[in-house]
C-alpha cells in the first residue's frame, strides 16, 4: 500500500522479508545494504534481542529522486521469524507492497517453511492484503549448505505456482540477494505504475525504477 | 517447503483491516525534545567555535545559507545552520544523525510495541466477547435444560399415575379372583344340595302316590326310606341357608371396596372394615397362618371407605406374603384420645434397614413382577395422610414387620 505524499513529493514503498526463523532475512537485508548503491541510502536499523534474533523488525531505508522531482523512498523490513511473534509479523506485514519469502533450503526445514508460508498467507488476509494479488518472490536461501533440497526438487514443487521462478541464494555470500530484490521490484512496479502513473507522469519506466533503487 | 498449496485464512474470514503504521515519518520534535535540541545546539556551538543552530526542516527559512541537512533515514528532518568550516559542519551533522538514529531506535521500538500490545489487546477482547457469547449460549442452554428436565419429570409423573391406576386395577383383580373363589364354593354346594333336594321331593311325591293306591304307611315309609330323606332334606336346607348367608356376607364385605367409585366420606366402623378385610383375604391364607383379631371399642370414623379398605387390604396382604410357611398375624384396633390406632403385625421375614428405607418409593418392590399387591406403601401412606393420619413401619430381618396406623376421629 504505497503512499504518495503530495506535500513533500515522496512516494514511499514497503517491502517485507518474511520467512521462518533463522532462514536469513536479516542477512539478506545486511547483504543488500552492502550491495546496493542508490542515490540515498539510510543506515540499517536493527531492533534485535541480545542473541541476534530479530525482536521487532529490521529496517533498511533507501531511495532516489526521479527526473520529475519525485522522491521514491523504499523501506525494506524483516519480520521476526519465531512463531511467538505473530502480532509483530502482522504489524510489519500490514500495508506491504510486496513480500520476499525467504525459505530455508535445508531439507529438514521443509515443514517450517510451509508453516511460515501458510502463516504469511493467513496474516496477509488478516491485515487486508489480497494474497493472490500480492507481489511475492520466493527465495531459497542457504544454497551453500550441504543438506539441502536440490534445485530439481524445488522446481518440482514450485514450477506450477504463480511464484515461479524462485531465486536460489546464499545471503551470507551475497549471492542471489540482489536478484531477489530485483525480481520483487519488477513484480511490484506494474501495480505502482497503474496506481501512480509512474511512466507517464514521472517518466519512470520499469528499468529506471529498478536501476534507481539498486543503484546501477 | 513440502507443498506450496495453501489455504489462506482470508478465504474463510474475509479481508481484515490494515494495522497502524509502525514506521511513521518522524519529525525532529518527534525524536528529540526542545530541551535536547537546545543542549545539542550549545554543545555544537562550543565544539564548532561559532554560534550553531539546529533548525527543524519544516521551519527552515529559504534565505538561510550555510545550512547542512541532517537526515533521518534518507530524508532531512533538520538543518544545521552554522558559520563553521564545511568539514567541521559535516562532522557535526554526522554526530547529529547518529544521535537521531539512536533516538529513533527507541521511538520505533516503542511504536511497534504499542501497536503490538493494542493488537494483542484487541484479540483478547475479541476472544473475551466470544467467551461471553458462548457463556450466554450455555446459560440459555442450561435454562432450556431445566425446562426440559421439568417436562420430562412431568411426563414421568404422568406415567407413574397411569401405572398407579393400572396397579390399582390389578389389586382389585386379585381381590376379585379371591372373592369369586369364595363365592363359588358355597354356590357349588348350594346347587348340589338343591339337586339332591329335588330328587328327595320326587321321592316324597312317589311315596304319596303309593299311599293313595292303598299301600300301607309302614311299607311306603320303609321302601322310600322317608325317615332319612326328610332328615337329610332338613340338613340340606340348613347348609344351603348357611351358604347363602356366606355369599351375602362376602357381597357385603366387597361393597366396602367398591361402593366407592365416589370418594365421599361416610361414617365407617373400623372393626367391621377390618373384619371384611380378614374375610376377603381368607382364600389367600394357608392353614398355618394364625390370625388374631384384637378389636377394642372404637368410634365411627368419617372416611373414604373404599380407599381405606384398599390401603388396609394392601398392608394385610403384605403381612400374609411376608410369612413363608407358618406364622401369625395380629390385627389390633383401639381408640385412645380421639385417635383410632390400628396395628398389623406379622411374624414374617421382616426387612433390613436398606429395604425399609425404600418402602415408600413408588414401585419399589421385593416381590416378583406381577405378584405385588399393587397399591404399595406409597399409596397407603397417601390415603392415610388424606385422613390426617400417620403410618409407621418398623421391621428387622427375621423379626417380622409392624405397621402402625393412627387416624384421628373427627366429627
Amino acid at each position: 500500500m504505497a503512499e504518495l505524499d503530495e506535500r513533500t513529493g515522496r512516494l514511499t514503498l514497503k517491502l517485507v522479508y518474511y520467512g521462518p526463523a533463522m532462514s536469513g532475512k536479516t542477512t539478506n537485508l545486511g547483504a543488500l545494504h552492502e550491495l546496493v548503491a542508490p542515490e540515498l541510502k539510510g543506515d540499517m536499523m536493527v531492533l534485535e534481542t541480545r542473541n541476534d534474533r530479530t525482536l521487532f523488525f529490521d529496517l533498511f531505508p533507501l531511495g532516489f529522486a526521479t527526473p520529475s522531482g519525485l522522491l521514491i523512498q523504499l523501506k525494506l523490513y524483516t519480520v521476526p521469524g519465531q512463531v511467538e511473534h505473530d502480532s509483530t509479523r502482522k504489524a510489519v506485514l500490514s500495508r506491504a507492497d510486496g513480500v520476499a519469502f525467504i525459505a530455508d533450503s535445508q531439507s529438514n526445514q521443509s515443514y517450517t517453511n510451509l508453516e511460515s508460508f501458510e502463516n504469511l498467507a493467513a496474516n496477509a488476509g488478516r491485515v487486508g492484503l489480497d494474497f493472490d494479488k500480492l507481489p511475492l518472490v520466493v527465495q531459497f536461501n542457504k544454497r551453500d549448505l550441504s543438506n539441502i533440497l536440490s534445485e530439481e526438487e524445488v522446481r518440482e514443487r514450485w514450477h506450477h505456482t504463480p511464484w515461479w521462478p524462485v531465486i536460489f541464494a546464499s545471503a551470507l555470500q551475497n549471492e542471489g540477494v540482489l536478484e531477489t530484490l530485483e525480481l520483487l521490484l519488477r513484480r511490484v512496479y506494474p501495480i505502482l505504475n497503474n496506481e501512480f502513473s509512474l511512466a507517464n507522469t514521472h517518466q519512470l519506466d520499469l528499468e529506471s525504477f529498478v536501476s534507481g533503487l539498486l543503484g546501477r | 517447503m513440502t507443498d506450496p498449496d495453501y489455504k489462506t485464512a482470508s478465504d474463510k474470514e474475509g479481508l481484515g483491516e490494515p494495522l497502524p503504521d509502525i514506521d511513521p515519518e518522524f519529525s525532529l520534535s518527534d525524536l528529540l525534545s526542545t530541551k535536547d535540541v537546545e543542549r545539542l545546539e550549545d554543545r555544537m556551538s562550543i565544539l564548532l567555535g561559532t554560534n550553531t543552530e539546529i533548525v527543524d526542516a519544516e521551519a527552515l527559512q529559504s534565505d538561510q545559507d550555510r545550512s547542512y541537512p541532517v537526515r533521518y533515514q534518507i530524508c532531512p528532518v533538520a538543518y544545521l545552520v552554522t558559520e563553521a568550516p564545511p568539514a567541521s559542519a559535516k562532522a557535526a551533522t554526522d554526530i547529529l544523525e547518529s544521535v537521531l538514529y539512536q533516538a529513533s531506535r527507541y521511538r520505533l521500538a516503542a511504536v511497534a510495541h504499542h501497536a503490538i500490545v493494542l493488537q494483542d489487546f484487541d484479540e483478547l477482547q475479541t476472544k473475551h466477547e466470544r467467551l461471553l457469547e458462548s457463556e450466554a449460549k450455555y446459560r440459555d442452554l442450561a435454562i432450556q435444560l431445566e425446562q426440559r428436565v421439568k417436562d420430562q419429570v412431568d411426563q414421568i409423573e404422568l406415567r407413574q399415575r397411569q401405572v398407579y391406576e393400572a396397579e390399582k386395577l390389578s389389586a382389585l383383580a386379585q381381590l376379585g379372583a379371591g372373592v369369586a373363589h369364595e363365592i363359588n364354593n358355597p354356590l357349588g354346594f348350594i346347587q348340589s344340595n338343591m339337586n339332591t333336594g329335588k330328587t328327595y321331593i320326587q321321592d316324597i311325591m312317589d311315596a304319596l302316590a303309593s299311599l293313595r293306591q292303598g299301600e300301607t304307611m309302614a311299607k311306603v315309609v320303609e321302601s322310600f326310606d322317608l325317615d332319612f330323606v326328610l332328615d337329610d332334606l332338613q340338613t340340606l336346607m340348613t347348609e344351603t341357608i348357611d351358604g347363602v348367608v356366606r355369599v351375602s356376607r362376602i357381597v357385603k364385605d366387597l361393597k366396602g371396596f367398591v361402593s366407592a367409585g365416589t370418594s365421599t366420606r361416610q361414617p365407617i366402623m373400623m372393626n367391621e372394615v377390618l373384619d371384611s378385610i380378614c374375610n376377603l383375604s381368607h382364600p389367600l391364607l394357608h392353614e398355618d397362618i394364625r390370625i388374631t383379631r384384637d378389636f377394642g371399642k372404637v368410634s365411627p370414623l368419617m372416611a373414604d371407605k373404599a380407599a381405606l379398605c384398599q390401603a388396609l387390604y394392601a398392608i394385610f396382604l403384605n403381612a400374609i406374603q411376608a410369612i413363608e410357611k407358618e406364622g401369625s398375624i395380629l390385627i389390633k384396633c383401639y381408640e385412645d384420645s380421639q385417635t383410632i390406632f390400628i396395628r398389623i403385625e406379622d411374624s414374617g421375614s421382616g426387612m433390613d434397614n436398606a429395604t425399609l428405607a425404600k418402602i415408600y418409593e413408588p414401585f419399589y418392590t421385593t416381590k416378583p413382577v406381577g405378584t405385588g399387591t399393587g397399591l404399595g406403601l406409597t399409596v397407603c401412606r397417601d390415603i392415610v395422610r388424606a385422613h390426617q393420619g400417620e403410618i409407621r413401619v418398623t421391621s428387622s430381618p427375621g423379626e417380622g414387620t409392624q405397621v402402625r396406623i393412627s387416624l384421628p376421629v373427627t366429627n
